[in-house]
C-alpha cells in the first residue's frame, strides 16, 4: 500500500538552530511518537520500538532510521525501515526549511513509502489517516521540541519568539 | 421444503432426513479442532509481508528463547531435508516454507512449535526476517511483457508463461467467423474468488517413532490420494501412512490441494516425535490456500442473422499465481474448460488458455466446480445474452433456437466432449412457464415506461462432471475412479465405505439409500463411512460433482456384485433353481410365485449360518468403477432483479433454478445443494473478489473484506426439475452439487445487464456491487 503525506510547519527558531535540532539522532529520535524504546546509535542513526494499532492490527514495530542532511539546502531526508506484527514498513521523509522572518522558520515536510503485510491488509481501510497522523506528529513533536528549546533559551536571555505555532 | 415421508420399500426417490444431521445440530460433530492428543504441540506459521522479496536473514533466537517453544523450522531446514519444496497437483511444484525469496504476501516463511497455540502464535511475532523487497507483478498483462521481471527463477524458462493450452480447429473456427451475418466480441473476467468454507483447513501429524507409522488428521477432501502424495513427497512407505478426515466443515475444493502447512506439521512430528496441530486462521485461509478462477477471457461469437450459431472463437489469460497449484486433472492443464460451447450446436469452436505466473497466492482450484467448468458456462452464457442483444432478438428465443436437440445425443460437441444426454428445450419450457417468463416480459416493459430499471437473465448451462474416465483423466497418474465396499452383516444391517470424503454433500444418507435401493435393506440401518484410508478402499475423493457419477455407481454396482451372491443364496433357501428367481417388491421371488420369497435380511442371516455346499461364507463386495463418460448436467436459470437508481443496489426479485441432474437419489438433499450453491452464485456475482493492491497486499483478508451473504442478503430460491437420466450411469444420476455455483452468477449478470441495457449497457464485470453500479450509472446520465 502506497503512502504519500505532506505539510507543513512553523517553527520558533532560525533556520540554523531548527537544521542543527533536526540533524541530530538525539533530538529527533525522541519525537517519535508512541515510543516504546529508543536506541540512538549516533548522530544519524537511531532505533525505535513504538506501538502501533490500525484497527484489528496492534503490535509493536521496530523502525530502523537513518537521517542524512542536506547542509547547503537545509534539508533533512529521512530513510525509515520497519518491520513487526508480519509487517513492513518503508518511507522516505524529507525536510526543507526556510526562514519566514529573522526567527522563524516554515519547514516543508513530505513523506512517501509503503506499508506491507496485515497493516496494509487487515487494517487497510483504517491505515491511510492513521498513517497521515502519526507522521504528522513526528513533525508537530519536532516543532513543539524545536520551540521548547528555543523558547527556553530565550527566556533565559529575557526575549520571547514564541510568535509562530501551529502548521499544517 | 416440503419434505416426503420417510421411505417404505423403495428408498430411491425419496426425501430421507439426513442421517448425519442429528450429530451436526446437536453439536456432536468431530471436527478436526476438536481433536486434543496427548503431548501434543501447536504450530504457528510466519508469514511473509511482502509479495515479492529475498529473505536475507531469518532470526529465531528470540522465539528459541521463550519457555515452551520447542521447534522453529524455515524454508532452509526443509530444503537440508529434501524438503523445501513440493510437488503440485498440476505438474509444477512450490516451495514448502519460503526457500531465498517469496512469491506472495502471506507466504509461509517459517513455522514456531509450541506448547500452545496463543504461545505459538506470540512466538511466530519474534521471528525476525530481513527482506530485500523486489518488483512486485499482480496483473497477468503485465507478467506476459517481455521486460517483465522473473518471478521463478527457480525454473529454467526464463519467463512468466505456465502454459498454453488449446483445442479445436483454430483455422475452420477462423474462417466460419469471417462469414458469419453476425460476429460479436465480449471481454469477461471471472474473478479471483476463494472457496472460504466455514472450517478453514488444519492438521494433526501424529508421528509415532517406535512404530514409524503416521497418523494425520486432516482436513481433506481426498485422503488417498493424499497419502499417496504424503508418501512421494516425505518417502514415508505408503502403509504407515494412515490418514483420517474427520467430520469436515465445507470444502469446496479449497481442501484438495496440499498446502506446506500439512507438509510442516508432518517434519515437525517427525523432528519431535510429538503429535502436531495446525489449525489456519480465517485470514491464513484466505491468504494462503487455493484460490478459484481468475481467468481472463474473450469470446467471439458467430451466427446467422437469424440468430443460427456457426462458430465460437475464446482466449483466456490465466492468473496462477506463484506457482501452479491449480487441482486439474494432469491432462487438462486449464481443466474441463473446453465445455464453453455450453448446451448450444456449434458447428465449429476454438479455445485457447495461456497461463502466467504472478505474485498472488496460487491455486487454480475448482470452487464448486467442476475444473473450469463455472467460467466456460459464465462465458458463453453471457455471451449468448450479447448476441441476443446484438440481434433484438429474446434471449431464450435465441437459446431455444440453438439448443442442441435430444435426437443428437450422445452429442459431440466441437470441442470434443461426448455429452451424454439433455433434453435442453424441455428444461428451458419448463423453466419459462414456471417463471411466467413472457408475462413477466410486458411487465419489465410497464415499469420500465414508469422509469423502472429491471431486468430478466437467463443461464441455460451445460457442466460436464464426474472425472473421470481412466483414459483421459488422472491426477499425479493415479486413475480418477472411485470405489465402495459394502458388507452385509448377518442381521441384515450392512456398512458402506467408499473412496470419497463427504464435506455436507449428505453421503451417509444417499449412500445408503442406494445400497437400500439395490438390496431391499432399510437405509436407516446402513452406516456410511468415508475419510479412513486404513478402512475405506482407495478413491480419488469427492470435489468437482464426481462422488455420486462416481463412487455412487461403484456403491451400485457393489451392491449389484452383492445380489449376485444374494440370489444364490435365495435358491439354495427356496429350493429352485436361480434362473426361476426375479429381483421384485426388493426381494427374490419365485417367477410368478410371489409368496414364495426371501428377503435381503433373511439371506444375510443365511449367508453367515445356512449356506450352500461349498459357498464362501459372508455377503459382501468391493468395486471399482472407471466411469465409461463423464456425466452433463444442465439446468435453465431465471432471475429478475430491480435496481436502485439512487444506490446501485440490486434487488433479486425472484430467482428459478430447473436444474437436471439425472435421477434423483433425495429431492430434499438436491434442493439442499441447489439453495447454497445459488447462495455461493448470489455471492460471487454481487459480492467476492479477492482483491491486491499494486504492491501485492491482499485486501480480502478477512469476512469484513471477503463478504459471505447470511439468510439476510440472500434471496428466495425457487427450485424445480427435469429428468433425464444419464444412459451409462448405473443409476441414472449425474451429480448436482455444483450446478447452481456453475449455471447462477451468467443468471444474475444477464439480469442486471438486461435492466441497465436501455442505457446502453452491455457488460459489467463481476462482482456487481453497489459501488460499481452506483458509478456506471452516472456515468450514463442517471443522477437520482
Amino acid at each position: 500500500m502506497q503512502l504519500h503525506y505532506e505539510g507543513q510547519q512553523s517553527v520558533d527558531g532560525s533556520v540554523g538552530e531548527v537544521f542543527r535540532f533536526i540533524c541530530d539522532a538525539h533530538n529527533v529520535g525522541p519525537c517519535t511518537p508512541d515510543l516504546v524504546d529508543l536506541d540512538v546509535l549516533d548522530a544519524a542513526h537511531f532505533h525505535a520500538t513504538v506501538k502501533v494499532g490500525v484497527g484489528p492490527v496492534k503490535g509493536k514495530l521496530k523502525l530502523e532510521v537513518a537521517l542524512l542532511p542536506q547542509e547547503e539546502q537545509h534539508s533533512l531526508t529521512l530513510t525509515i525501515h520497519g518491520s513487526g506484527m508480519g509487517s513492513g514498513v518503508d518511507l522516505t521523509a524529507s525536510a526543507a526549511l526556510t526562514p519566514s522572518d529573522v526567527s522563524h522558520t516554515v519547514m516543508d515536510w513530505q513523506a512517501n513509502g509503503s506499508v506491507s503485510g496485515p497493516l496494509a491488509t487487515v487494517g487497510g481501510r483504517l491505515l491511510d489517516k492513521q498513517a497521515q497522523r502519526i507522521i504528522e506528529q513526528v513533525f508537530v513533536n519536532v516543532r513543539d521540541a524545536v520551540n521548547r528549546l528555543v523558547n527556553t533559551s530565550a527566556s533565559e536571555e529575557g526575549t520571547d519568539r514564541s510568535a509562530s505555532g501551529g502548521g499544517s | 421444503m416440503a419434505i416426503a415421508e420417510e421411505p417404505t420399500g423403495h428408498v430411491m426417490g425419496h426425501a430421507m432426513k439426513r442421517k448425519e444431521d442429528p450429530r451436526f445440530i446437536t453439536g456432536q460433530g468431530r471436527y478436526l479442532d476438536d481433536i486434543v492428543l496427548p503431548r501434543m504441540l501447536y504450530m504457528a506459521i510466519v508469514h511473509s509481508p511482502y509479495a515479492h522479496a529475498r529473505i536475507k536473514s531469518i532470526d529465531a533466537s528470540a522465539a528459541l528463547q521463550l519457555p515452551g517453544v520447542h521447534l522453529v523450522l524455515t524454508g532452509a531446514d526443509l530444503d537440508q531435508m529434501g524438503l523445501g519444496w513440493m510437488p503440485t497437483m498440476a505438474g509444477d511444484r512450490e516451495m514448502t516454507l519460503a526457500v531465498g525469496k517469496v512469491l506472495y504476501q502471506y507466504q509461509e516463511v517459517a513455522v514456531v512449535l509450541a506448547e500452545s497455540r496463543a504461545l505459538a502464535e506470540d512466538a511466530a511475532q519474534l521471528v525476525e526476517v530481513e527482506y530485500e523487497p523486489l518488483p512486485v507483478i499482480v496483473d497477468p498483462f503485465e507478467s506476459m511483457k517481455p521486460d517483465a521481471p522473473v518471478l521463478r527463477e527457480d525454473r529454467e524458462q526464463k519467463d512468466n508463461h505456465v502454459f498454453h493450452w488449446e483445442v479445436g480447429d483454430r483455422t475452420a473456427t477462423e474462417q466460419l467467423l469471417r462469414s458469419c451475418d453476425v460476429v460479436v466480441r465480449q471481454k469477461v473476467r471471472f474473478q479471483r474468488i476463494h472457496p472460504a468454507p466455514l472450517e478453514p483447513c488444519g492438521c494433526i501429524a501424529d508421528f509415532n517413532k517406535a512404530t514409524g507409522r503416521l497418523t494425520l488428521y486432516m482436513t481433506s477432501q481426498a485422503p488417498h490420494a493424499h497419502r499417496t502424495v504424503f508418501s512421494m513427497v516425505t518417502g514415508i512407505p505408503e502403509q504407515n501412512i494412515h490418514i483420517i478426515s474427520p467430520d469436515v466443515g465445507g470444502g469446496f475444493g479449497n481442501k484438495v490441494p496440499i498446502y506446506p502447512g500439512y507438509v510442516a506439521a508432518i517434519v515437525a512430528s517427525l523432528k519431535l516425535g510429538r503429535p502436531v496441530k495446525w489449525v489456519e486462521t480465517r485470514t491464513e485461509n484466505l491468504t494462503e490456500t487455493a484460490f478459484a478462477r481468475d481467468y481472463h477471457m474473450e469470446a467471439e461469437l458467430g451466427a446467422t442473422k437469424d440468430g443460427v450459431v456457426q462458430a465460437l472463437k475464446v482466449k483466456t489469460i490465466a492468473d496462477h499465481g506463484a506457482f501452479d497449484a491449480a487441482a486439474d486433472p494432469s491432462k487438462f492443464p486449464a481443466g474441463l474448460f473446453s465445455i464453453c460451447t455450453g448446451s448450444y450446436d456449434f458447428p465449429n469452436a476454438f479455445a485457447e488458455v495461456d497461463a502466467f505466473y504472478t505474485n498472488k497466492t496460487p491455486g487454480g482450484i475448482a470452487y464448486r466446480c467442476s475444473f473450469r467448468v463455472t467460467e466456460a458456462s459464465y462465458l458463453i452464457e453471457r455471451t449468448m445474452d450479447v448476441l441476443a442483444d446484438e440481434l433484438g432478438m429474446d434471449p431464450a428465443e435465441l437459446r431455444l433456437k440453438n439448443f442442441v436437440p435430444p435426437e443428437k445425443f450422445p452429442y459431440h460437441s466441437a470441442l470434443g466432449w461426448t455429452y451424454d444426454s439433455g433434453r435442453y428445450a424441455e428444461t428451458l419450457k419448463k423453466a419459462l412457464e414456471r417463471f411466467d417468463y413472457t408475462k413477466r416480459r410486458q411487465e419489465q416493459d410497464e415499469r420500465r415506461r414508469k422509469g423502472e430499471l429491471v431486468g430478466i437473465g437467463l443461464s441455460t448451462f451445460t457442466e460436464v462432471v464426474g472425472a473421470g474416465p481412466s483414459q483421459t483423466f488422472d491426477i499425479m497418474g493415479i486413475k480418477m475412479f472411485d470405489s465402495a465396499e459394502i458388507r452385509v452383516h448377518p442381521t441384515g444391517s450392512a456398512i458402506v465405505r467408499a473412496g470419497t470424503r463427504h464435506q455436507g454433500q449428505g453421503h451417509e444418507t444417499t449412500w445408503a439409500q442406494i445400497v437400500g435401493e439395490e438390496l431391499g435393506l432399510d437405509p436407516q440401518n446402513i452406516l456410511v463411512e468415508e475419510g479412513d484410508t486404513d478402512t475405506a478402499p482407495y478413491g480419488l475423493g469427492t470435489y468437482a460433482s464426481r462422488s455420486t457419477p462416481t463412487a455412487g455407481a461403484a456403491i451400485a454396482m457393489a451392491a449389484r456384485r452383492i445380489r449376485e451372491k444374494a440370489q444364490k443364496i435365495a435358491a439354495y433357501l427356496l429350493e429352485v433353481s436361480e434362473e426361476d428367481l426375479e429381483w421384485r417388491d426388493q426381494k427374490f421371488q419365485v417367477r410368478g410365485v410371489p409368496s414364495k420369497a426371501v428377503t435381503m435380511q433373511e439371506i444375510a442371516f443365511a449367508a453367515y449360518t445356512n449356506l450352500p455346499e461349498g459357498m464362501e461364507p459372508g455377503l459382501e463386495a468391493t468395486y471399482y468403477y472407471d466411469p465409461p463418460n463423464l456425466t452433463f448436467p444442465n439446468g435453465a436459470y431465471l432471475c429478475q432483479v430491480s435496481i436502485d437508481k439512487g444506490t446501485g443496489e440490486v434487488k433479486v426479485e425472484k430467482f428459478l433454478a430447473v436444474d437436471d441432474c439425472g435421477n434423483v437419489i433425495n429431492p430434499m438433499i438436491v434442493e439442499g445443494q441447489i439453495h447454497g450453491g445459488l447462495t455461493e452464485g448470489f455471492a460471487i456475482a454481487f459480492m467476492q473478489e479477492i482483491v491486491y493492491d499494486e504492491d501485492g497486499n491482499h485486501l480480502a483478508t478477512n469476512f469484513s473484506d471477503y463478504l459471505v451473504p447470511t439468510a439476510w442478503e440472500a434471496p428466495d430460491w425457487e427450485t424445480d426439475r427435469t429428468v433425464t437420466p444419464s444412459p451409462h450411469h448405473p443409476i441414472g444420476a449425474k451429480g448436482v452439487g455444483e450446478s447452481p455455483n456453475v449455471g447462477s452468477p451468467a443468471a444474475f449478470v444477464n439480469a442486471v445487464i438486461d435492466a441497465l441495457s436501455p442505457l446502453g449497457i452491455r457488460h459489467i464485470d463481476m462482482p456487481l456491487t453497489r459501488e460499481k453500479i452506483w458509478r456506471a450509472l452516472r456515468e450514463h446520465g442517471i443522477e437520482e
